[in-house]
Order: C-alpha cells, then sequence, then structure tokens
C-alpha cells in the first residue's frame, strides 16, 4: 500500500496539472495580494489575516478544481495506457485506488491549504492577524480538509466512472452546479430543508463560518467524510470489478 | 519440466461474441511461446486475462503450478498492446515510478535495464518525445522491472526497425537463455517469430487451433516428395530395398512423403509402376514457416 503512495505522489511531483494548478492558485494569492495592497493605499482595507484566510475557500472553485486535478491525473492513466501496467503487477486494485486517492488528496490539501495560509499571511502582513475562536478554528479547518478529502473522493469516483478526462470534468461541473438546484428542488417537493441544509454549498458555508453552530460544523465534515468514503468505496468496487480493455 | 503457465477451458465473451473458447495453454519454464493469429483472434485477451487486466468468464489460470495467482503475477513482467508510459516523465523516471510501484527501493537497476534496451543515452528527454520504437524499448524495459520469471509480451517489436528487431529478439533470447525468463509473445512478423519461439499456439476466433514445438513445426514445413500410391507398404518396401530412400514417411491413405530423394521423382514413379504399384499422384509439398502460420491461422478467411 505505501509503495503505491510513494509511487503516486512522485508521479503527481512529475505531473503538469500539480504545477499548473499549483501556479493557478500562486497567481490568485497575487492578485488577492494586490487587490488588498491597493485597498491598503486608499485606506479602505478592512480585512484580517483570519477572515481571508476564512475568505479563500468562500467560493465554490473549490468544488471545481479538486475534481479537475483528479480528473487529470486519473483519466490519464486510461488515456496514455498506464492504468494496464499498474494493474498488472500482482497488486490488488482497491489498494491502487486508495493508494491513488490518498496521495492525491493529501497534495491537493496541501496545495489548498497553503494557498489560504499564503492569503492569510497576506493580509497579516498588510493589516493583522485578527482575532478567532481556537476551537472554532481548528474546527473550520478540519470541516475543510473533510470537505477537500469529500470532494477528492467524487472527483475519483467520476475518473473511473467515465474514464474520460473532458467528460469527467463537465461532469463534475453540472453536479457541482446542479447539486444547489437539485437540493432546492428536493427541499420544495418533500417540504424538508434537510436538502438545503446539506446541499455542497450550505455545507461549505457552514464549515467556514466561525460563527457556525459547532455540532452544525461536525455534521458537515462527517458528511463530507462520508462522502470521501461512499465515493472511494465505490470507485474500489468499480476499478476491481470491470475489466481494463 | 515446471509448468509457468497453465490454463483450462479458458473463455471470455464481450457480449454474444466469443473472443476466448476453451482455451488450454500450457507454458513450460525456459519456452519461448509465439502466440498466433490474426487481429482479434484472441490472443491480446487471453494475455490480459493472464495478467489480471480482464476477468475470464469461465476456466482456471495457474501460474508457476500454485494456487495464489494474485501472488505469483508478482513474478509476471508485461506489455500489453501499447507502449504504456507516462509522456511528461524521462525514460529513467518511468522506470522509478514503476520501481516504486512494485516496491524497489534501490534505483540501481533503472540504468541496467536501460541499458539493456539501448536507452541509455536518452537523458532529459521526455518519452513524449520517443520515436514508437524507443518506446517500445522502454516498455520491455519496464517490464523487465523486479527481474520477473514470464515475461508476456504482445507485439513487442512493432513500430521498430530492423536493427531494433534484431536486437530485441537478441535481448529475448538472452534473458531467456542467460536469465531462465519464459516468454509469452505474440507478433504479426511471423518470420521474426520464428526466430526465437521454441514453442507455438495457434489461436483462430478465439480457439486455440494447435500447439506444437519449434521442432515439430520444422518437421511440418519440411519440404518433401510426396505419392499417394494404392499399397504404401510395398511401395515402402520398393523405395527402402530399390531405391536406397532412408527418410521417407508413411501417412494414411496411401500417401508417403520422401525427403531424401525430392530430385527424382520420374525415377521413382518408373520403378513404383514397375513393381505394380499404381501412382495416383506425385507432387513436391512443404511451407515456409509464414505460408504454414498463415494456413493454420484460417487463410483469409
Amino acid at each position: 500500500m505505501m509503495n503505491v503512495v510513494s509511487s503516486e505522489f512522485y508521479k503527481i511531483f512529475k505531473s503538469r496539472v500539480f504545477y499548473a494548478i499549483s501556479i493557478i492558485l500562486l497567481a490568485m494569492n497575487c492578485i488577492s495580494f494586490a487587490a488588498s495592497v491597493s485597498l491598503k493605499v486608499k485606506g479602505k482595507m478592512s480585512g484580517t489575516g483570519f477572515s481571508n484566510y476564512q475568505g479563500s475557500y468562500g467560493a465554490d472553485f473549490i468544488f471545481y478544481i479538486i475534481p479537475i486535478f483528479m480528473a487529470c491525473l486519473i483519466t490519464a492513466e486510461y488515456s496514455n495506457g498506464s492504468i494496464w501496467q499498474m494493474a498488472c503487477h500482482g497488486i490488488a486494485r482497491w489498494k491502487l485506488v486508495l493508494g491513488q486517492y490518498i496521495a492525491m488528496s493529501f497534495v491537493i490539501t496541501i496545495i489548498l491549504l497553503g494557498f489560504g495560509i499564503l492569503n492569510l499571511l497576506s493580509c497579516t502582513i498588510l493589516s493583522e492577524l485578527g482575532e478567532v475562536d481556537t476551537a472554532a478554528f481548528i474546527r473550520m479547518n478540519i470541516g475543510v480538509i473533510c470537505m477537500f478529502w469529500g470532494t477528492a473522493g467524487i472527483g475519483t469516483f467520476l475518473s473511473y466512472l467515465l474514464k474520460s478526462e473532458g467528460i469527467t470534468i463537465i461532469v463534475s461541473v453540472l453536479l457541482v452546479t446542479g447539486s444547489n438546484f437539485m437540493a432546492n428542488l428536493l427541499a420544495l417537493l418533500t417540504r424538508n430543508d434537510v436538502f438545503t441544509r446539506y446541499s455542497l454549498t450550505n455545507m461549505r458555508k457552514t464549515i467556514i463560518d466561525f460563527t457556525s453552530k459547532p455540532e452544525e460544523v461536525m455534521k458537515c465534515s462527517i458528511v463530507f467524510l462520508l462522502i470521501g468514503i461512499i465515493t472511494i468505496m465505490g470507485s474500489s468496487l468499480l476499478f476491481s470489478k470491470r475489466d481494463l480493455d | 519440466m515446471e509448468l509457468v503457465l497453465q490454463t483450462s477451458g479458458l473463455t471470455k465473451k464481450y457480449g454474444k461474441q466469443i473472443a476466448v473458447n476453451n482455451v488450454d495453454l500450457n507454458i513450460e519454464k525456459g519456452d519461448i511461446y509465439g502466440l498466433i493469429g490474426k487481429n482479434g483472434a484472441g490472443k491480446t485477451t487471453i494475455m490480459k486475462i493472464v495478467c489480471g487486466l480482464v476477468y475470464q468468464d469461465q476456466g482456471d489460470i495457474q501460474l508457476f503450478e500454485s494456487g495464489d495467482l494474485q501472488k505469483n503475477r508478482k513474478r509476471i513482467g508485461c506489455v500489453i498492446e501499447q507502449p504504456a508510459l507516462y509522456p511528461d516523465m524521462t525514460a529513467g523516471e518511468n522506470l522509478i515510478y514503476y520501481d516504486k510501484l512494485i516496491g524497489i527501493t534501490d534505483y540501481d537497476n533503472v540504468d541496467e535495464v536501460l541499458s539493456l534496451v539501448g536507452l541509455k543515452n536518452t537523458g532529459r528527454k521526455k518519452t513524449k518525445a520517443f520515436s514508437l520504437g524507443m518506446k517500445q524499448r522502454l516498455s520491455i524495459a519496464i517490464s523487465l522491472l523486479g527481474n520477473p520469471d514470464f515475461l508476456i509480451l504482445d507485439e513487442p517489436i512493432n513500430g521498430l526497425d530492423p536493427s531494433g528487431i534484431r536486437e530485441i529478439r537478441e535481448l529475448l533470447l538472452k534473458l531467456n537463455s542467460e536469465n531462465e525468463i519464459t516468454i509469452l509473445i505474440s507478433s504479426h512478423i511471423l518470420g521474426e517469430l520464428a526466430k526465437i519461439a521454441t514453442k507455438y499456439g495457434i489461436i483462430n476466433k478465439g480457439v486455440l487451433v494447435d500447439e506444437f514445438q519449434a521442432v515439430e513445426l520444422e518437421e511440418r514445413c519440411k519440404k518433401c516428395l510426396a505419392i499417394v500410391v494404392d499399397d504404401s507398404e510395398r511401395a515402402a518396401y520398393i523405395l527402402k530395398n530399390n531405391m536406397g530412400s532412408a527418410d521417407f514417411k508413411v501417412f494414411d491413405e496411401g500417401k508417403i512423403c520422401i525427403y531424401d530423394c525430392m530430385n527424382i521423382p520420374e525415377q521413382i514413379n518408373r520403378e513404383l509402376v514397375e513393381n505394380g504399384v499404381l501412382v495416383s499422384k506425385i507432387c513436391m509439398e512443404g511451407n515456409d514457416t509464414e505460408a504454414y502460420f498463415l494456413k493454420m491461422m484460417g487463410g483469409n478467411q
């Protein structure tokens, strides 16, 4: 298992998508910093380091960037045929899926946390770190990591299901954009707000909000974690049961 | 002799189409087994089943005469269909990746394997810039990582130039003789396959039509003067005693193949007739190996 994880790390660091996503996020850090400098010059800067860190995950782009990262890496195995070479070394297929998931999720977590930390640092330098309840901050970070790993699970599942980079990315985007609509529709039909409360966007909002109730944050984190576990089990099952043609 | 691969009743269907039909393969340790068949005959599917990429619908596979199939697959190296490489990595990086995957932590073997396949001087060149021949060589290099006991190579010489083909042939022969690696190989270049294989399996429409040793192939393709007579026993006596022939074979239905007096058909005919043996047919027979393979594969069907 560790062999698979270690080989996946090696592969990720040699891949283009790793550098592309890192550069995109770094560029976003730079733009955010430039905007903050501009506000500071105009005397309109009101944010703190913590609020900027919180704001780093305040948009749905997280739900797009993670599946894109997963899709580019996993579906490339199908397009260049390396999936055959990987699978013929007598390594259990579920181990290959889990190893890939762990390595990729770990890397994308580091990239995204790095993005948030850079935003925090840049705002702290220009303004101040700010104050926040330590427990809420820890809860938020745990929730954010669960969100990353849950979303990575969705990306992994779609990649193994669809095997095509383009289709996986399109379906991921449609899934995220359509999930809020579906949640609202289901809530309307069933007159139960559980669907809206646990839609991807609302769960993200709940997790990053320092004022959210701790139990709500925990619930959302657990839901993301469950999504991750279920999708990885599904991916392993798909990859194990299907022929590699 | 230890059986490296034994399949019994191997069957694979894709929908209603039977890709592999009740195939019983037997590959012994030290064999270079040439699997021959047309496109779509089922060669790649058999190889994929053995490697664990495709699941059979029926039948059993045994590797190295022991039951733990998945564990034994760790002793296999394979190249299936296209070269499976990471285009943004160099040759060495590709090998390091697969080394890591199979648990090799000492990467000294990378240079060794690269020089074995003639790719040592590729330096920082990414594999996406490689020619097809170079990719094929690198695929073979990957399959050699971990010192496998059994190599499965599906069309490994596709895209190679003549000198590349010769190098790969020599490499495979060396691996077989020096490292005692058993090889299962398929190729469309039948003449080339005939230069290295010690055993053949002919597959046609998913069915293993025939399985024979290379020496048998020579026998089957040997040129002879074939005669059909009404009394083969008497004809054999005459050939031996009157004509001095020592190398001939008597088959059913009065057919005799003569291997040592092929240049005197008229004398043989006269001698047989004068001694009361009726000759109904006399002709030269025998194939070159390629023609024989084509015939076995189903000709132009």
